[in-house]
Order: C-alpha cells, then sequence, then structure tokens
C-alpha cells in the first residue's frame, strides 16, 4: 500500500513525458501545428491510449491513432520500471536494516526520537499551512497585481470584475476596486455585532451571575446549539425566512427593502455570532475572583452594580478578545451572505439595501467557468488575501489579548 | 445580595452619626434597586431572545421542510398489457409511459386536446413508470394482469396536496390548471390521493424532477469528505497536542506554533478554499481532459449535450471539439489555467474541472 503514491506521481510526471516522446517522430508535421491545436492532439492520444484502440482509433487522424499506441507502449514500460525501482529500493532499505541489526543496537531511543521527531513535525503542520496559504495567496495576488495596479484595487471605488473573454468586446477592461466590497463586509458584520454583542454579552452575565445553577445548565448548552448549527442552515433561514419577512415588514412601513439586504444577513450572521461571544465572555466572567465580587458587595453596591462597576471593567479585556474573534468570524463568515446577500457591489450606507462581501466576491468570481490568467479570476486570490490580512490582524490582537488576560487571575 | 444593604440599614440605625449618609443611601435606595431589576431582566431578556432565535430557526426550518419526507402518489388501475411489454432474458422492456397514459385514459376519458392530453399525462411523474418496469421485473406473472397501483405524482400535484398551492387563487396565478385541480379533486374525493413517506428522499441521489430527488448523493460526498477530514486530523491534531503539551519546551518556537494553531482555527474557510484551489491548480496541471469531459466523451456525447456544452466552451473561446477537450486559449500564455464544465451542471461540481495547460503546451 506504501507503494502506491509513489507509483502514482511517478506516472503523474512521467506521463507528460511520455506524451512529448511519443508525437517526437511527427515533429515535421506538427510544427505547422498552432499551440492549441497540439494540446488538443495530445488529448486525443491520450484519449485513444486510454479507450485501448476501438473505433474510435478509427475515427481519429493517424498520427494520434501512432502516436497512441507508442504512448501506450511507453506508458507499460513506464510502470514496469516503476515498479522495479519500488522493489529495488524495497530491497536495499531491507537490506540496510539488516545490516544494523546488533546486540548494542539501542532500538528504543531511536524509536522514542522517531516518535518525538513526528509529533514535532505534526505540530509544525500549522505553521506550514499558514505559509502555504501565504505563499499560495499571494502568488495569485501578485500576478493579479500585474493586471491591475495595487491602488487601484484598493481605493478604488467601483468594483465590477465582469471583464470581457476577447480583448475585442464590450467593455473589456472591468474594474476592481475593492472598497464597495469591503464596506459591504463592514456594514454586514457591523450588523452582526450590533445583534451578537448586546445579546451574547447580557445572556453571559445573566447566566454567571442571576442563573440559578439548575438553569444555567439547561441554557448553556441550548446556547451552544446555535454554535454547532452549520452556516448553509443559518443561511438558509436568512435568505427564505428572515429576509422575506423583513422586506415586508418595511413594505408596511413604506420603506422599499432589498429582498437581499444587509439587515437580514447580518441579523442572522449576529445569532450565529452570539455564542461565541456568550460563552466567552461567561468563561472571563466567571474567572473574576470571588473576593473582588465580595469586596463589592462589603461595599453596599448591589449586584448589577457589583457587575457593573467591579466586574465588567475586570473582565473587559477578555470580552473585547471575544468580540474581536466574533468580528473577525463575521468578517470571514461566507455562507450566510452567499445565500443571503446581493452580488451588486453597492457604495451605500443603507442597510436595507443589496451589499456584497468579500466573501460573497470570491465564491462568484471562483464558480463556474473562468480562465486563470484573466484579471478576473485572480482578483478573487486578491480579496483573500485581503481578507486573509484583516482577519489575521484581528485574530491576534484577540489571541493576544485573551492569552494574557486568562493568565492573569490564575 | 439584599442581605448587604439590609444590613447597612441596621447599621445605620445604632450609630446616628452617620444618619445624614444614611439618609443619602436610602433616598437613592428604592432608585438603585430598579435599576437592578430592569438589568435583572435585559439579562433575562438576552436569555429570552437567543432561546427564541433557536425556536424561531428550528420551528421555521421545521415548518417549512416536514413536508419534504412524504411523497404524493395517485391510485390507478394499471392493466400490464402484454401487447405493450415484453421479457427477455428476465429484463422487462417496453412502453409503460403508455400504461399510465391508458390507465389515465380509462379513468377520466381520453382528453380530444393535445394540450389537455400533456396535462393529464403530466400528473404522474416519470418515475412511477421506472417503479413500475421494477415492478415487472420483479414479477414478470404481473404481465397480463390487471392491478391497481400507487403511482408517483408529479411535483405540481404533490405540493397541491400537500396545501403548498392555494386552491382559490384564479387560474392564471396557479401552477395548477383548472381541469388539473378538476382531475386532482375527482381523484381525491374517491380517496386515490394519499401520502406516502418519502424513502426515495434518502435513497436517491438528485433529479431534475424534484419529486425523485433525494440526497444520498450529496450525503455519500459529505461522509467522504467527513472521512477524509477525521483521517487527517484526528492523528496530526492529536500528535500536535501531544508535543505541545508533554514535549515541548517553553519557547519562541512553540510560542509561534500555539499562536498559529489558533489563528488557523479563526480563518476564514474561504481562505482555506482558495488554498485548496492553488494546490489543486499546482499539482494537477498535467490532467488530462477534465474529468467531466472524460465522463462525456465521444461514445456518451449526444446532440442534447452539445447545447450544454456549446456555451461553456465557447465562453472560455475554444470550442474544439465534441469531447470538450476544451483547449482554452490559455495555451497561448504559458501560465494560463482553464476549466470546462460538465454539460448541465454548475456549482461545486464544476470546481474540480481546472486544469492548466502550460506543462504541456
Amino acid at each position: 500500500m506504501e507503494f502506491l503514491p509513489c507509483s502514482y506521481f511517478w506516472q503523474l510526471g512521467g506521463d507528460t513525458l511520455l506524451l512529448h516522446i511519443s508525437t517526437m517522430p511527427y515533429t515535421p508535421e506538427l510544427e505547422s501545428y498552432p499551440a492549441h491545436k497540439l494540446l488538443q492532439l495530445q488529448h486525443e492520444i491520450r484519449w485513444i491510449a486510454e479507450q485501448g484502440g476501438t473505433e474510435q482509433v478509427a475515427a481519429s487522424s493517424s498520427i494520434a491513432a501512432e502516436a497512441a499506441a507508442t504512448y501506450s507502449n511507453l506508458k507499460e514500460i513506464s510502470s514496469a520500471a516503476a515498479w522495479a525501482v519500488i522493489i529495488a529500493t524495497g530491497s536495499c532499505c531491507g537490506y540496510l536494516v539488516y545490516q544494523r541489526i546488533a546486540p548494542s543496537f539501542k532500538a528504543r531511543t531511536k524509536v522514542e526520537q522517531m516518535i518525538r521527531w513526528a509529533l514535532i513535525t505534526s505540530s509544525s503542520i500549522a505553521i506550514l499551512t499558514t505559509v502555504g496559504i501565504v505563499l499560495a495567496v499571494l502568488y495569485e495576488s501578485l500576478r493579479f497585481f500585474a493586471l491591475v495596479p495595487v491602488t487601484d484595487f484598493l481605493f478604488g471605488l467601483v468594483w465590477s470584475p465582469q471583464t470581457a473573454l476577447r480583448t475585442d468586446q464590450v467593455g473589456s477592461s472591468g474594474s476592481f476596486g475593492a472598497i464597495p466590497v469591503f464596506t459591504g463586509t463592514l456594514m454586514v458584520s457591523g450588523i452582526a455585532m450590533l445583534v451578537s454583542v448586546p445579546v451574547g454579552l447580557m445572556s453571559a452575565i445573566y447566566l454567571s451571575e442571576f442563573a440559578s445553577y439548575q438553569m444555567r445548565s439547561i441554557i448553556k448548552p441550548a446556547l451552544e446549539i446555535l454554535a454547532g448549527i452549520p452556516t448553509v442552515v443559518y443561511g438558509f433561514f436568512a435568505a427564505l425566512i428572515v429576509a422575506p419577512f423583513i422586506r415586508r415588514l418595511g413594505e408596511q412601513a413604506g420603506l422599499s427593502v432589498s429582498s437581499e439586504s444587509a439587515l437580514a444577513a447580518g441579523l442572522v450572521m449576529g445569532i450565529m455570532i452570539i455564542p461565541f461571544i456568550s460563552s466567552l465572555s461567561d468563561d472571563f466572567l466567571n474567572a473574576v475572583p470571588q473576593s473582588l465580587r465580595d469586596g463589592a458587595y462589603s461595599l453596599g453596591s448591589t449586584q448589577s452594580e457589583t457587575i457593573r462597576h467591579v466586574l465588567l471593567p475586570a473582565a473587559l479585556p477578555g470580552i473585547a478578545g471575544g468580540i474581536l474573534l466574533g468580528l473577525s468570524r463575521a468578517i470571514g463568515e461566507t455562507m450566510i451572505v452567499v445565500m443571503a446577500a446581493g452580488l451588486a457591489a453597492n457604495l451605500t450606507m443603507n442597510p436595507l439595501e443589496t451589499v456584497t462581501t468579500v466573501t460573497v466576491q470570491i465564491v462568484t468570481l471562483l464558480v463556474g467557468d473562468q480562465e486563470f490568467e484573466s484579471a478576473k479570476t485572480l482578483a478573487a486570490f486578491a480579496l483573500g488575501l485581503l481578507l486573509f490580512i484583516i482577519t489575521l490582524i484581528l485574530n491576534i490582537i484577540a489571541l493576544t489579548i485573551v492569552r494574557t488576560y486568562r493568565e492573569e487571575y490564575d | 445580595m439584599k442581605n448587604t444593604t439590609d444590613t447597612n440599614s441596621l447599621r445605620a440605625g445604632k450609630h446616628t452619626a452617620t444618619s445624614r449618609t444614611i439618609d443619602k443611601i436610602s433616598a437613592t435606595l428604592s432608585r438603585r434597586h430598579k435599576a437592578d431589576r430592569i438589568f435583572r431582566m435585559t439579562g433575562a431578556a438576552a436569555v429570552g431572545t437567543s432561546l427564541l432565535f433557536i425556536a424561531l430557526l428550528f420551528g421555521s426550518i421545521f415548518y417549512n421542510g416536514y413536508t419534504a419526507f412524504f411523497q404524493t402518489r395517485i391510485n390507478l388501475e394499471i392493466f400490464f398489457d402484454p401487447a405493450e411489454l415484453t421479457v427477455t432474458e428476465g429484463r422487462v422492456s417496453g412502453d409503460f409511459n403508455s400504461l399510465v397514459h391508458k390507465a389515465l385514459d380509462s379513468e377520466f376519458g381520453q382528453p380530444d386536446s393535445r394540450d389537455q392530453r400533456r396535462k393529464l399525462y403530466g400528473m404522474i411523474s416519470q418515475g412511477a413508470v421506472y417503479e413500475l418496469g421494477e415492478m415487472v421485473e420483479r414479477d414478470p406473472a404481473l404481465i397480463g394482469t390487471s392491478k391497481p397501483v400507487w403511482l408517483l405524482a408529479d411535483d405540481d400535484i404533490d405540493m397541491l396536496a400537500k396545501g403548498h398551492i392555494d386552491r382559490s387563487l384564479p387560474e392564471d396565478q396557479r401552477r395548477i390548471d383548472n381541469i388539473q385541480l378538476e382531475w386532482v379533486e375527482q381523484l381525491e374525493s374517491s380517496g386515490a390521493v394519499r401520502t406516502f413517506f418519502n424513502s426515495s428522499f434518502f435513497l436517491s441521489a438528485d433529479s431534475r424532477e424534484p419529486e425523485m430527488a433525494g440526497i444520498l448523493g450529496a450525503l455519500t460526498g459529505s461522509l467522504f469528505t467527513l472521512f477524509i477530514t477525521l483521517t487527517l486530523s484526528v492523528p496530526i491534531g492529536v500528535a500536535a497536542a501531544i508535543y505541545l503539551e508533554e514535549f515541548a519546551p517553553k519557547n519562541r518556537w512553540t510560542d509561534l506554533i500555539e499562536v498559529n494553531i489558533n489563528n488557523l482555527a479563526a480563518v476564514p474557510s474561504i481562505v482555506f478554499g482558495l488554498l485548496g484551489l492553488s494546490i489543486f491548480l499546482v499539482f494537477f496541471w498535467t490532467s488530462p481532459l477534465c474529468p467531466a469531459c472524460r465522463r462525456h466523451g465521444t461514445d456518451t456525447y449526444d446532440v442534447a449535450d452539445n447545447n450544454h456544452f456549446k456555451p461553456v466552451c465557447t465562453e472560455i473561446g475554444t470550442s474544439l471539439d465534441p469531447r470538450c477537450s476544451t483547449v482554452s486559449r490559455s495555451i497561448g500564455y504559458p501560465d494560463g489555467f482553464s476549466s470546462c464544465s460538465a454539460p448541465g451542471r454548475s456549482g461545486n461540481h464544476d470546481r474540480n474541472n481546472y486544469r492548466n495547460g502550460s506543462g504541456t503546451g
């Protein structure tokens, strides 16, 4: 089993080479072919070889048929060679291992060492992933910034990525100003925070300070259900239930409400974030030492005064960290806004209008058919890079606050 | 914690010297207690709001979705006409459609106009035909006999029977014509319309016919993804945790790892999606035909597919041959990528089909 991926990569790399060799004998004729025809021919050769030469062969050109025969032949040799190499390597290793077996050989220490290295590798994968994200997104973004200047992207006020595919088409230059997209994201996450911060924080205060033990043991898990619901369900809720409701409400009040309003998406996203805020705030309120509470009570403060003047200031940094984490989640939230927010990039401050968000734009740019050298598709990576940077900064600030604060009362 | 204020006032009685302060406190006490109550109620209201949201979410989704677990069937007397059906080597072939049509004709009398016939026959789902086929295959002795069968209804009839279509609406605002409504009501009065548990919802994959669609395909995909995710993340995650807790020295490097792990947990999933896409592009650049095209190779290619193909391929600007070995014009550009999509499909599916022309160009 262990050899399978090995031979797979062998074929993956070797395949193209074999294909090139197969087409070589016909070079003089092929030189007149345009590039796309060549690639088509290669696909055809591969196709015929896979079919094993049935009626397709007759239909195709003789060049392709002949090349396909060479190709399958070479492929067979290649896979035989792959097995030979695998077996040779295996037996070599076996021999080396056999040589090293001796009474003085400290197998236990070696195993310990190996396990240690395996563990170190596993823990370093996190760093590798981060580096991978940065490199991958940065690479594609740099290609994007070669097509569209950075300043146009960062400070442009118009977002319309629909570029034509051929330069002779009308409207062949899209405009890639990220500001309307980011204001949309900020508006939706702002609404979400307006919903989730008061509700989440007050719930946490009530549950940690007022509620009886039994009540707390029922309500806390119930609230945490909200955190476990897949976001696509929230999106469904937003698009099919909340948005039409808000629209009807607005119509009765004589307002024109878009059916994909920022309000609906933000509201539902706020519901999604409530448990993040409430459970983190709850943790930090509980972490405040009892002595501070007792001190406040002994000075004659009521319970609400104790909470407002003693507990909240003491827990504030932690709560702020929790809120920032919630905000970063709101900014990066995808499914709810894909389903409930719009596609049009309006630069507006009206929450009843349609706005679009960074995540929605990334999804729209990458779903469906696209070519990977156009600014339209690469723009998704530039947006992704910006999104990554923003959430990274928010996360680092929040995590630092939370970490240092957690240790304070320990 | 009302006790504290009580003791305050008790103490105030003993020490008359502080009575002025006590007066001040007593004067504000009711206001402070009121503020306390309001604060407490705000907290309770917040908890109530959260619970209300949960109830609303589950309630509305259940209310909107539960009828999907049922499907409507229509009871018709089907005559398994030996003239229409032939059995060869245990396989039944024949025009099951006409069996259904004849059953409908005998129930309602064949309508004169072509349009009405279409409406009448359209009341039974295409799925019913397959079910009849399976029935006869299981029991070929049915051929030549007549039997009442619960046939799967079309999705519009299904919606009507479940009460999702308002029967009092004028005809032009309804998905069901007056004549169809009349037929359905006639069937309903004779008890020939019933809802059954929708087992095909769990046992079949996507379909263009809503009444035949199911989640099995999507569920399988989710399970595969889940399986791969778990096999990757559980060992690596547990190993990392063991190392960081038990082995790692407290230094900058482990600090960095820990911050990194915490940060990764909060990175938006879409950014991971971009990483995945890049990896796909880098590692699979030699992928021959895109998977979708390979499946729709020349042997299965037909005119109907062509209609779906064309816009896609021409959009890329390189519709070359029916196989959709869509060679994007990106070959002209050293680093171009292109994709082509399966006929009539869109969405996530297409995301698997990227490939790059650079290596082979």
